[in-house]
């Protein structure tokens, strides 16, 4: 199978579901559209199980001009390329397998729907743009797969652009503001990864990832802060897509799209392609010390800004969105660090627990008639025993108790932590902690103690399409962590070496003691986290006064965002507006004045035309006794 | 027989153009200034016949030719201009027409 | 063939008023079809060859015309946009007749700017294609459309009588016996005097990019035009001061264009940022519009001031394909102004009623506002890749006006398309037979040449390279 399978299967979907949204009644045009997700992923195991050392490389047609390396130095027309290697070969795995789940979730969750087949079509065209961004030979086709993404991703966050079920107004406008601001958002990242593209090709003369990476000689010569400079200007474009600080603000408003969204695009996938983007980049990462610092570093602050803003929220999905903010902290920490497998296998493991996570969510909304207030549940686990059991499978796996996926991932990020920068590694250990205590919290209050909602709702768990979906990711965030299990637990580093073949593995030495220790105080801190949450919340919901509210209110960045940078930008424009007609203005003055004159002329034209003859009388007189002056004269 | 000289007709020519734009100038009523343009069209003509004669040339002869078909051509033209200006603004002396102003 | 493709229409511009009134859009179409047809044959078999004639051998006036990749690139997009908005046209205005005319007529002065490769005979296509645009805005305008038309016509007659100086002057002093381009090429003129000539040549190229502060007839022009927006379309196919600078200023001024470089970017730059920040503040889509494609021609001009080979072509690229979907546009405000009777961005929750005008729409937008995977990403990519190889600042600086655009953009078409209706608001019924066509071939378009653009590279990117090696190509 070709490599443009993967994502022409998804993007064949989304044309039928478009085109036609009308032929297909019911859910057929669930089916359909699960069932291309469902083909792309037997070509993603197919092309996995086909892969060798060599990386596929595949291309098409022309696309863009004087983008890449031709024979003799000159530049060429840039191709639209696939290359599949080992980390891109995992990336499709987990889209299209995650994604397949998550497509069959929501033939039972979006059914009763108005646009059910056009929330199949967008959702299909997201995979599509997905698979090109994993999979794409150069950065400009990275970025029609970045773009796209961002792009799918507003049409499903405002996807109930008029407001849900009854056409409420202020919840279309909110959905609709939501979209806006995750594509804005994203554009100011997208600007930072043009300006990388275009310092990229400044240097080496090509945006051909393959190419780029076999410039060993030149990579090595190349001055050092030009590289650091692309890798700002890439983190820049990851910081935006993965919604890391400075640029996170948008992705805890995504939530207003449906449940399925957020756990397929603002969990699973799309936030991550910053780390794949950097992962994907490691060949510039490799010989950037500072700006690997940068990224880090806003790994790290952002898992703590992340963690923090989650500890006292009353939204279900909020909580999760602004867990996914903090775990994707942890993979920008870990890339930046150079330990690109461990980010992978936490983007891994993430997406199981995650989106697990997330469908749950979902069918507890589902089930308590689009409720999503914490505070308005509680002693679900009775009515919902199918939903708890995964939900706590999920908050024991990104807690990181051991066995459970997030252990072992997590467990990695701090172990290359504490080798090497251990500021990040005691931020790290401590927003575990938090973790542990806001996923308490979480589970506390919508599982455990009385139910405070409306009586006159009868939850149970959904449908056998909705829990299918369910029970695989359940048992994938139980024994995903067996993917790379550490030598000094008795396992191979499976994932690690797998991927080792395409991007570099950095040992570190760590005794296997300290080692030990490292992971006891890791699963006593998790241990602990839980402990206080079930102390804390057992009866209680929120937590009030100024902390709380600083949390809540996720440390008033978002605030601090619209005050200066929304209005800010809309005064000037409003300005600027008025400049504008005083430009108008001004050249209008220049013109009255330079026409001034004219009005003296317009005396002559009376209108009378008597007064026109006498003219034309004057005129031939002028002239004709000119020339008979001249001819009498001889010439005067 | 003894021809008239060339210079009669000239001035006789000079009289009817001088009278013709006395009258363009003075009249106020399209008619009479109208007709004072074609005074001064007829005393053109007559300078140029005199001069074709006094050349033995016909191409002045042919110039008066073309030049009365284009005054009959303008007359019907011009009168119907003055006849639909009467019927629209119930008048024809020129000063009332200034609309032109700039 | 080249004489019938540029000539065509302007010919059933006169014959159109012999043909019954019912018959005349169907004659239009017909018309602005075989117009294109002409223009796609020409693409299949490679352009059409140079041909030239004295026509006033006195003052070394040539007719010579040429049709190659560039050129043709242009003129077929030209052709397209208008046979679409003689599709509209012919819906929308009730008894078009004298519409339809100035649309032909106008399609062949921009076909032969485009083809012309004589100062003069360019000079000429250029003043013929001002005509029809005031007439249609003066038959066919707003209330104050008066107001408007003078700026317009006051702007580029101003620019166009100091680039007829200049042309003259390129003539005088280079010392070359035609105004044909080959002939002027084979005389340069050097030195200050080039400087001077430039700039006279640009005054009326830039008040036709538009470039800050020559822009301001722009946003009266599109906005007092009628409704429909098929005035506009030609309007916006009507801003050839980047094809003029690229056809003429880099061969006849070169060294001027080098010394003005940094200025000519800047300005251009700026004019990109400044324009999508206003429109930001727009409440009427035409204004909007207006100022999205006056932002879209400061990356064109950035392209093109640069000199650099990548930002040129697509500098080209994105003038060529803006038309296709700034223009649609347009027409998509015109619907909405059809179905809702304002052209408000305030209307609200039109994708509720009308979901395939709205999902067009929306493409169109994605398009104009430069997602990958459209013909818009191609040419702004390359522009801003070209110039940040150039500058990079001014290449950062025009580059925010990508967010801007994504600001503009998104807040218009929220406010109108997504969100309530309004309740006791009009019903707004979805796209209807034609419409169809109307909004779905630039759709199709922009999609074809974003992902498959090797053709229309294909048909620019010679030229380019040809004019860059300061050869000229097969002039």
């Amino acid at each position: 199978m070709a490599l443009y399978w993967l994502p022409l299967l998804p993007l064949i979907g989304f044309l039928l579901l478009i085109v036609g949204g009308r032929w297909f009644s019911g859910t057929s045009g669930g089916w359909l559209g699960s069932g291309f997700i469902g083909a792309a992923f037997v070509v993603a195991l197919v092309r996995f199980f086909g892969l060798s050392d060599v990386p596929a490389h595949e291309t098409l047609w022309t696309w863009l001009p004087n983008m890449a390396l031709g024979t003799g130095g000159v530049s060429a027309n840039l191709n639209v390329g696939f290359y599949l290697d080992q980390l891109s070969s995992v990336m499709t795995l987990v889209i299209t397998g995650v994604g397949f789940l998550i497509h069959v979730y929501s033939i039972s969750y979006m059914r009763e729907d108005a646009r059910f087949t056009r929330f199949f079509a967008l959702l299909n065209f997201f995979v599509a743009m997905m698979l090109i961004l994993v999979l794409a030979d150069s950065y400009p086709l990275m970025f029609v797969g970045w773009e796209g993404v961002g792009m799918a991703s507003y049409l499903l966050i405002g996807f109930w652009f008029a407001g849900h079920k009854d056409h409420n107004a202020a919840d279309g406008v909110n959905n609709s503001n939501a979209a806006r601001k995750a594509f804005i958002m994203n554009r100011i990242g997208d600007l930072g990864f043009m300006l990388g593209m275009f310092l990229i090709y400044k240097v080496f003369g090509t945006l051909v990832i393959p190419e780029l990476a076999g410039q060993e000689g030149t990579l090595a010569v190349t001055s050092r802060p030009l590289i650091e400079l692309i890798c700002l200007f890439l983190l820049v474009g990851a910081v935006g897509k993965s919604g890391q600080l400075p640029l996170t603000t948008w992705l805890p408003d995504a939530m207003a799209g449906p449940t399925p969204v957020s756990a397929l695009i603002h969990a699973a996938t799309m936030v991550t392609a910053g780390v794949y983007l950097i992962a994907r980049s490691n060949f510039f990462y490799d010989l950037a010390p500072g700006a690997s610092m940068w990224v880090a570093w806003a790994g790290g602050l952002t898992a703590l800004y992340g963690a923090l803003s989650a500890l006292n929220q009353t939204d279900i999905k909020k909580i999760l969105a602004y867990s996914t903010v903090s775990q994707l902290g942890y993979m920008f920490l870990a890339v930046g660090l150079h330990s690109y497998t461990a980010a992978i296998f936490h983007l891994v493991t993430h997406a199981f627990f995650k989106a697990l996570l997330f469908l749950a969510a979902g069918a507890v909304i589902h089930a308590l008639h689009e409720e999503q207030d914490v505070r308005k549940m509680g002693g679900l686990a009775k009515s919902m025993p199918f939903t708890h059991i995964v939900s706590l499978i999920g908050v024991l796996a990104i807690s990181g108790i051991p066995i459970f996926a997030g252990f072992f991932s997590k467990d990695g990020i701090l172990a290359s932590a504490f080798a090497q920068n251990i500021p990040l590694y005691l931020i790290g250990l401590f927003v575990a902690f938090l973790t542990a205590f806001y996923m308490g919290r979480w589970y506390f209050l919508v599982w455990r103690g009385e139910y405070r909602g409306d009586t006159k709702l009868h939850p149970h768990d959904g449908d056998a399409v909705l829990s299918a979906p369910l029970g695989i990711l359940a048992a994938l965030a139980t024994v995903g962590g067996f993917l790379n299990v550490p030598s000094f637990l008795g396992g191979g580093h499976v994932l690690d070496n797998f991927l080792g073949r395409a991007i570099p593995v950095h040992e570190h030495e760590i005794l296997a003691s300290t080692e030990w220790l490292a992971t006891l105080i890791a699963v006593a801190v998790a241990l602990a986290g839980l402990g206080w949450a079930f102390y804390e919340h057992r009866r209680r919901a929120l937590q009030v006064g100024p902390l709380g509210q600083f949390s809540f209110q996720a440390l008033y960045l978002d605030r601090l965002y619209t005050a200066v940078v929304g209005n800010g930008s809309k005064v000037i424009s409003r300005g600027l507006d008025t400049v504008d007609n005083g430009v108008d203005g001004a050249m209008n003055g220049i013109v009255s004045n330079v026409g001034a004159p004219g009005w003296l002329v317009t005396i002559w034209q009376s209108g009378f035309v008597r007064a026109y003859a006498l003219s034309m009388l004057l005129g031939t007189a002028l002239i004709v006794g000119y020339w008979a002056l001249k001819a009498i004269g001889g010439g005067l | 027989m003894e021809s008239v000289p060339t210079s009669y007709y000239i001035a006789l020519s000079g009289i009817l153009f001088a009278l013709g734009m006395i009258g363009v100038l003075t009249r106020r009523t399209a008619i009479m200034v109208f007709l004072s343009v074609e005074l001064m069209l007829n005393a053109a003509n007559l300078s140029l016949v005199a001069f074709a004669r006094a050349w033995g040339d016909l191409v002045g002869q042919t110039a008066v030719f073309i030049v009365m078909t284009l005054a009959a051509a303008e007359v019907a033209i011009g009168l119907a201009i003055i006849v639909a200006i009467f019927r629209k603004r119930e008048t024809t002396n020129v000063d009332d027409l200034a609309s032109l102003k700039g | 063939m080249i004489h019938f493709f540029i000539f065509l229409p302007v010919l059933a511009s006169l014959l159109i008023f012999l043909v019954p009134v019912r018959w005349r859009e169907e004659f239009a179409g017909a018309a602005a079809g075989l117009t294109l047809a002409g223009g796609l044959w020409s693409w299949s078999v490679g352009g059409l060859s140079a041909y030239s004639i004295n026509w006033i051998p006195a003052l070394g006036v040539t007719y010579s015309v040429q049709m190659d990749g560039v050129s043709l690139l242009l003129g077929i997009v030209t052709a397209f946009m208008t046979l679409i908005a003689i599709i509209y046209a012919g819906k929308r205005i009730p008894n078009p007749g004298t519409m339809l005319s100035l649309i032909l007529m106008m399609e062949t002065g921009l076909l032969g700017i485009y083809a012309a490769r004589d100062l003069v005979l360019f000079y000429v296509f250029f003043e013929d294609a001002l005509i029809p645009a005031l007439l249609m805005l003066a038959i066919y305008g707003k209330a104050h459309r008066m107001a408007a038309l003078i700026k317009f016509a006051a702007y580029t007659l101003f620019g166009s009588l100091l680039m007829l100086i200049s042309i003259i002057g390129v003539k005088y002093y280079g010392g070359s016996p035609t105004f044909a381009l080959a002939d002027l090429q084979a005389h340069p003129v050097t030195g200050t005097v080039q400087t001077w000539l430039f700039l006279g040549f640009l005054a009326a190229m830039a008040v036709k990019l538009p470039l800050f502060p020559m822009h301001a007839w722009l946003p009266d022009f599109h906005a007092q035009n009628h409704d429909s927006g098929v005035a506009d379309v030609m309007g916006t196919l009507y801003k050839v001061g980047a094809y003029g600078l690229f056809r003429f200023g880099v061969i006849l001024f070169p060294d001027a264009m080098l010394e003005l470089r940094p200025i000519l970017m800047a300005l251009a730059a700026f004019t990109a940022l400044y324009a999508a920040w206003i429109a930001f503040s727009q409440t009427d889509w035409k204004r909007l519009l207006a100022y999205a494609g006056l932002s879209h021609m400061g990356l064109v001009g950035l392209g093109i001031f640069s000199m650099n080979e990548t930002a040129m072509i697509g500098a080209l690229f994105l003038l060529a394909f803006q038309n296709v979907y700034t223009g649609a546009l347009f027409l998509a405000a015109g619907m909405l102004q059809e179905r809702v009777g304002s052209l408000s961005t305030k209307v609200g929750g039109i994708m509720t009623q009308a979901g395939a005008l709205s999902g067009l729409t929306m493409t169109l937008w994605f398009a104009s506002i430069a997602v990958p995977g459209l013909a818009g990403f191609i040419g702004e990519f390359s522009i801003l890749l070209g110039a940040y190889q150039v500058s990079p600042w001014l290449a950062f600086l025009a580059g925010l006006s990508t967010i801007a655009a994504a600001a503009y953009a998104l807040t218009a078409y929220q406010t109108t398309y997504w969100q309530v209706r309004p309740a006791g608001a009009v019903l707004a019924h979805d796209l209807r037979d034609l419409d169809w066509l109307i909004l779905g071939a630039p759709v199709a378009v922009a999609i074809f040449f974003g992902i498959y653009s090797g053709p229309a590279l294909a048909l620019v990117q010679p030229v380019v390279r040809a004019w860059m090696n300061g050869l000229g190509g097969g002039v």
